[in-house]
């Protein structure tokens, strides 16, 4: 018996692998692809910078609707909820004078408070998540109509738009590169040290510094071709903080076990003692936080809050996280995953658009995309 | 003739050979029971015969009434007679009796369905099988031995001769269990051979004509009945000799450990009706308290209420080692020390499509990794210590928890409570479909357990488990308790009198 | 169950007490009964469309007609809904401004053959049925962004950012503005370097659509030839953050507060100002006329492609606006005001406050 579960699961594991790769690789298919498609442009410092500004709203949202997906829920109310944030941030400085810290704080607040109040009806009044975002879809963006009495409101703070269009500083930028590979090596160390400790195997520091080359090699080569340009936009450095911050809360806290384990069996985790309701409402409050980030950059990269803004963002985010690899049954995706999914999406509109594809030949394009990444999956499950 | 042949059939997946040459007959009118242990190959046996496998991806000859049998689908087996009863039932609750046995095949002209022959035709049928059961009851509705009733008019509407029942009676009580085979022996008289899958060794040699033991995908030997014995055939199936499974200890009782007064609770969906009504019992450090009582007696119900689990209403005093608790939640009984080995690991228990080391460790994280950060190291070592004592059997703790056995899946559910270090212990059906070897060990870990101090509390419906285990055991009839019995004053006529509300005894 | 109902009952009366229940009908044989306009409008988030909405309520009271103005939020089906319920609620002429040119086209079909008059409003309706059709010249809208540009900017890189493929009026403009350009890039002064309809004219896709030329042409861009303003202001977004704002012709349409801004700033370079109030005044005229059923003596014979045969038309008057006559044409109208216009704009680089 014990023989057969050893082949299956030895199997199983293979082709999880085998499928974050696939991911991969399509990606690196599709920029070389657009690279010689563009003449060079499309991998050119410049191009590879606005590519990752185009990501970073859309990534900046996967991550949190990674979470709420994992947990077996799903939020449909994040374009709208964009808009209305946004517009909160603008009204409040265009049209009453207030501060850009105030604005922002507001703007954030009210999303965290929509999610919140979004996490309570779906956990504590078992309203099913895709019934109170669905109403959140609609009321957000009649909210926003009704605020801003549909009018573009402009934003004209040079210091609230430096967020949505400014470079850090390329010196700033190897120094964030050096504090990124110092932690990847203490992260390397207290493995070992801690493998040691609890006695498992031979403690390999030879190894686990092997490991370390690539993600080093990653930041070293990152950080170089966002300098050979202008230096890290600023909504990029955002995002990739929060998809850190993402990674880390998903697989190194209990609460990111709490949400994999409601999203694979609810029972099993009320009955281990998770409270999950108090979980769903969390992971909905964090997807009402990171919204609400993601407005403030999009308001600030536009210049301007339209009450239009955002219109189907929410089916881009959960094609990125289904793209990479999350399971919309809960229980199953990884940031890296969520991220890599935005990624690709935004290299598809950024090469098309490069390549002057007409508007409805990149939709058509998408849409394959998109069927295709899953229907992948599903054959790499069953052969 | 024989009715049924299949001579030498192999089936590979990859990598392993799940059957290797089985042979197995089968004649009119014969009853013929399968045994093995899990994975010894039953079930696959049985999904080739039904065309779950079609033809093709196995080897060997499958012969129905001297006629080679090529099945590409399940519809050709059962056109050939073959009507199988899975462990899990595959009816579709919201419909009614009749529309289930026709379910598929309903009598219709152009599309439109003649419900006058649906309910005729289904009523005569279940006269034909003296089924008590009314064609026009919505399947929810009704008990899951009534479910397993429908189950057979089902497969026999399509008038089988060869009918397969897999583990039929794994969830029903004795009452029902007696009109199955009432039923069975009726079917057997008309002539229909049936392959039956069963644990419950008594009940195979209460019924069968012939028995034949699989082990690792082989058949170790078919021999009529009477030849053999129970403990013959457990060797047969294990391979070696096994002595008393249930291992002769005695406990020394400590302190009262949990106490529980006049717990009350409702069902969550009839608020007036009382599921447990008034149980008060108390269990001491070191004992093994057992919990019998038929199916919907409320046993489970009893448990989930304490461990602070119950959706519904419910009112009574609980006290750990002599302080009044209140659980509100399955984390406060937690906190309180309390572990619970829950039924149904599949539904309960486990996340199937996670590790082993997620699910050991996941009620006992805050517990081994810290309260906010998780700490991989020492959730590995805690899993690897908890997976050495109980052996599990796998690769390493980072086997996906699904792909495993029956009885490993339990050892995990029961390391991932022994991980929070409880103080009292339930264990609700604790060896449920789980192989005699796997039921041995966890014999052994229970009074393991009880010598190290922890009062448990077992529900089982398995009367020899109950008995053999048990230094107290109490039964549960409606709700109430309805009998107590020391280790030397429980049989198993007691028990019986007393889950079934025959008469109150208290001794 | 009975909790249920209880408050199912509360919130369906709450639900209807927000929304005002319907006027009544009044009789259609009632001489002294007011005319009734019905004006289905596709949607009101930008903000002139706002300004039709007022502008068109506004008059209707002067005229002391009645009206009924619905919103389709950018969708076909809704408006085909609206159209329904206009018709039911016995409307006498039918005002469309379409989502879309062609499903619309069911709507006329529906309205006419209950007799009521359709007035296809700023949008053309691809249908010979209608009975007029009231719009600003877009195609001199087209004409007039294209020769601005082409009179400014005479040789060098191009990008073209029209609106939504949908939209009939973006075709058209596209068309004219290559009819202007057309010369000029056969003789090779100017070449179009990128050009892409904008899906539901979004800020978001222009800008990502502007940086993505700029990168493929290494800045050396000389004009944004953009449909309207909205998609403007995200160019102008991608333009500030390479610093070449104001260094680049980006022209735009419908002269949005914030687009006078940007002009004002001479961030963007020009739009388009159609006067809505005038637009607005004739479509209810027009109405008021086709519901008393006499002839419309401001209409002209009007050509398009789309339909076969010609239609009558009203088109007013088109004017460009940029930071030279900003003051003369929009604020002098009471448009916009001069301190809404000039907000960002330091105190002493503005012009004089009138």
């Amino acid at each position: 018996m014990s023989e057969t579960a050893a082949q299956k699961k030895a199997f199983k594991i293979e082709t999880s692998a085998l499928r974050a790769y696939t991911m991969l690789g399509a990606m690196v298919l599709i920029w070389i692809f657009f690279y010689l498609q563009t003449s060079g442009i499309f991998l050119s410092p410049r191009n590879l910078s606005n590519l990752m500004l185009q990501t970073s709203v859309t990534g900046i949202i996967a991550v949190g609707m990674l979470m709420v997906i994992i947990s077996g829920n799903i939020d449909l109310s994040v374009g709208s909820l964009l808009a209305l944030a946004g517009g909160v941030t603008a009204i409040m400085m265009t049209n009453y004078g207030y501060g850009m810290l105030p604005a922002m704080l507001a703007a954030v607040a009210v999303s965290v408070s929509i999610g919140l109040i979004q996490g309570g009806l779906t956990a504590y009044l078992n309203i099913p998540a895709f019934i109170v975002t669905l109403g959140g879809l609609l009321a957000w963006r009649g909210a926003i109509k009704g605020i801003s009495q549909s009018e573009t409101i402009p934003v004209s703070d040079p210091v609230f738009k430096a967020i949505g269009q400014q470079y850090i500083d390329p010196r700033v930028g190897w120094i964030l590169a050096a504090v990124a590979i110092g932690a990847v090596l203490f992260f390397a160390f207290r493995k070992v040290r801690s493998e040691k400790e609890y006695g498992f195997g031979e403690a390999n520091l030879g190894k686990e510094l092997l490991k370390s080359i690539l993600p080093i090699a990653g930041i070293v080569l990152f950080i170089y071709v966002m300098n050979s340009y202008a230096g890290i936009p600023i909504p990029v450095l955002i995002f990739l903080a929060v998809a850190i911050a993402g990674v880390f809360v998903t697989g190194n806290t209990t609460f990111g076990r709490y949400i994999y384990a409601i999203g694979g069996n609810a029972d099993a985790a009320r009955l281990s003692g998770i409270n999950n309701k108090a979980v769903v409402v969390k992971v909905f409050a964090i997807l009402g936080a990171l919204t609400g980030i993601a407005a403030l950059i999009y308001t600030a990269r536009v210049g301007s809050a339209t009450p239009d803004a955002g219109t189907l963002l929410e089916l881009d985010a959960i094609a990125a996280c289904v793209i990479g690899g999350t399971s919309l049954m809960g229980g199953r995706g990884t940031v890296f995953g969520a991220c890599l999914g935005a990624l690709i999406m935004a290299s598809l509109d950024n090469g098309m658009s490069l390549l002057n594809v007409r508007d409805f030949m990149q939709e058509i394009v998408k849409g394959s995309i998109l069927v295709a990444a899953v229907g992948l999956d599903m054959v790499g499950k069953r052969s | 003739m024989a009715l049924l042949e299949m001579r030498q059939i192999t089936k590979e997946f990859p990598g392993v050979k799940a059957l290797d040459g089985v042979t197995l007959d089968l004649h009119a009118g014969e009853f013929h029971s399968l045994v093995g242990e899990n994975g010894a190959g039953k079930s696959t046996l049985m999904k080739v015969l039904s065309g779950v496998y079609p033809f093709g991806t196995y080897t060997g000859d499958i012969v129905v009434e001297d006629d080679v049998k090529a099945f590409q689908t399940i519809r050709q087996a059962e056109e050939a007679g073959i009507a199988i009863i899975f462990q899990e039932l595959s009816l579709v609750k919201e419909l009614t009796v009749a529309e289930n046995i026709f379910l598929g095949r309903e009598p219709s002209k152009f599309g439109v369905i003649n419900w006058g022959e649906v309910y005729q035709k289904s009523s005569q049928l279940l006269k034909d099988l003296n089924l008590p059961l009314n064609p026009r009851t919505v399947v929810g509705n009704l008990g899951i031995g009534q479910q397993q009733l429908v189950e057979i008019a089902k497969a026999l509407s399509h008038k089988a001769k060869i009918l397969v029942l897999d583990e039929p009676t794994a969830a029903l009580t004795e009452s029902e269990v007696e009109t199955l085979f009432a039923i069975l022996k009726d079917l057997k008289s008309r002539g229909v051979g049936m392959i039956y899958i069963s644990h419950k060794l008594d009940e195979v040699f209460m019924m069968s004509d012939r028995i034949t033991v699989l082990r690792d995908g082989q058949t170790v030997g078919t021999e009529s009945a009477l030849a053999l014995d129970k403990d013959k055939v457990i060797a047969l199936m294990v391979g070696r000799e096994v002595g008393d499974i249930f291992p002769e200890t005695t406990h020394d009782f400590g302190d009262t450990a949990l106490e529980v007064k006049n717990l009350t609770a409702y069902d969550p969906d009839v608020p007036d009706k009382k599921l447990v009504d008034d149980v008060s019992f108390s269990v001491a450090k070191g004992e093994v308290l057992g919990i019998a009582g038929l199916m919907g007696a409320g046993r489970s119900e009893l448990l989930m209420a304490i461990f602070g689990a119950w959706k519904g209403k419910n009112s009574g005093d609980i006290y750990v080692e002599g302080n009044k608790a209140e659980f509100g939640s399955p984390s406060d009984a937690i906190g309180y020390g309390i572990g619970f080995v829950t039924e149904d690991r599949k539904r309960f228990g486990l996340i199937l499509e996670q590790t082993i080391l997620d699910n050991s460790t996941l009620a006992g994280l805050k517990q081994i990794s810290g309260s906010f950060i998780t700490h991989r190291s020492r959730e590995r070592s805690a899993t690897k210590k908890v997976m050495e004592s109980l052996r599990v059997k796998a690769n390493s703790s980072m086997t996906i928890a699904g792909t495993l056995s029956g009885g490993n899946q339990q050892k995990v559910v029961l390391g991932k409570w022994l991980l929070t270090n409880p103080k009292v212990l339930f264990l609700d059906e604790p060896t449920r479909g789980i192989d005699v070897g796997a039921k041995q060990e966890i014999y052994a870990e229970i009074n393991e357990l009880a010598k190290k101090g922890l009062a448990i509390v077992m529900v089982s419906s398995e009367l020899p488990e109950v008995l053999g285990l048990s230094d107290r055991v109490i039964v549960l009839h409606d709700g109430r308790v309805t009998g107590e019995f020391s280790r030397i004053e429980a049989t198993p006529e007691k028990i019986m009198m007393a889950a079934t509300g025959e008469t109150k005894v208290v001794v | 169950m009975k909790l249920k109902l209880f408050l199912f009952v509360i919130i369906a009366v709450f639900v209807s007490a927000c929304v005002k229940a319907p006027t009544d009908q009044g009789d259609p044989n009632d001489p002294n009964r007011k005319i009734k306009i019905g004006f289905a409008m596709d949607t009101v988030k930008e903000e002139r469309w706002q300004r039709d909405q007022e502008a068109f309520k506004k008059h209707c009271e002067e005229m002391k007609v009645e009206c009924e103005i619905t919103v389709a939020d950018n969708k076909a089906a809704k408006q085909a809904n609206d159209v329904d319920n206009l018709l039911t609620k016995g409307i006498d002429v039918l005002v469309i401004a379409p989502h879309d040119a062609t499903q619309a086209v069911s709507m006329v079909d529906k309205a006419k053959a209950q007799g009521v008059p359709v007035i296809s409003y700023d949008r053309l309706i691809n249908s010979d049925k209608i009975d007029v059709y009231v719009s600003h010249q877009v195609p001199v809208i087209g004409r007039k962004i294209a020769e601005y540009a082409l009179e400014k900017v005479p040789e060098g890189n191009y990008v073209m950012v029209y609106g939504a493929s949908t939209d009939n009026n973006a075709v058209i403009m596209k068309k004219e503005q290559l009819k202007v350009l057309q010369p000029a890039v056969d003789s090779g002064k100017i070449k179009i370097v990128a050009d892409q309809f904008i899906t539901d004219w979004k800020t978001e896709e222009a800008l990502n659509m502007a940086e993505n030329a700029l990168t493929q042409n290494k800045d050396d861009i000389q004009a944004f030839v953009v449909s309207n303003d909205g998609m403007a202001g995200g160019v102008v977004s991608a333009l500030e953050k390479k610093g070449l704002a104001g260094k680049i012709l980006v022209t735009g349409q419908d002269a949005q507060k914030d687009a006078l801004q940007r002009i004002a700033e001479g961030k963007q370079t020009m739009t388009v100002y159609k006067p809505i109030i005038p637009l607005a005044n004739a479509a209810v005229e027009a109405a008021i006329k086709l519901a008393k059923k006499e002839p419309l003596a401001n209409a002209e014979k009007f050509t398009n492609d789309a339909i076969s045969k010609d239609i009558m038309a009203i088109l007013l008057e088109v004017q460009v606006v940029d930071i030279n006559n900003l003051m003369s044409t929009v604020i002098k109208d009471g448009y916009v005001s001069y301190d809404d216009v000039y907000v960002n704009v330091p105190e002493d680089k503005r012009p004089p406050k009138p």
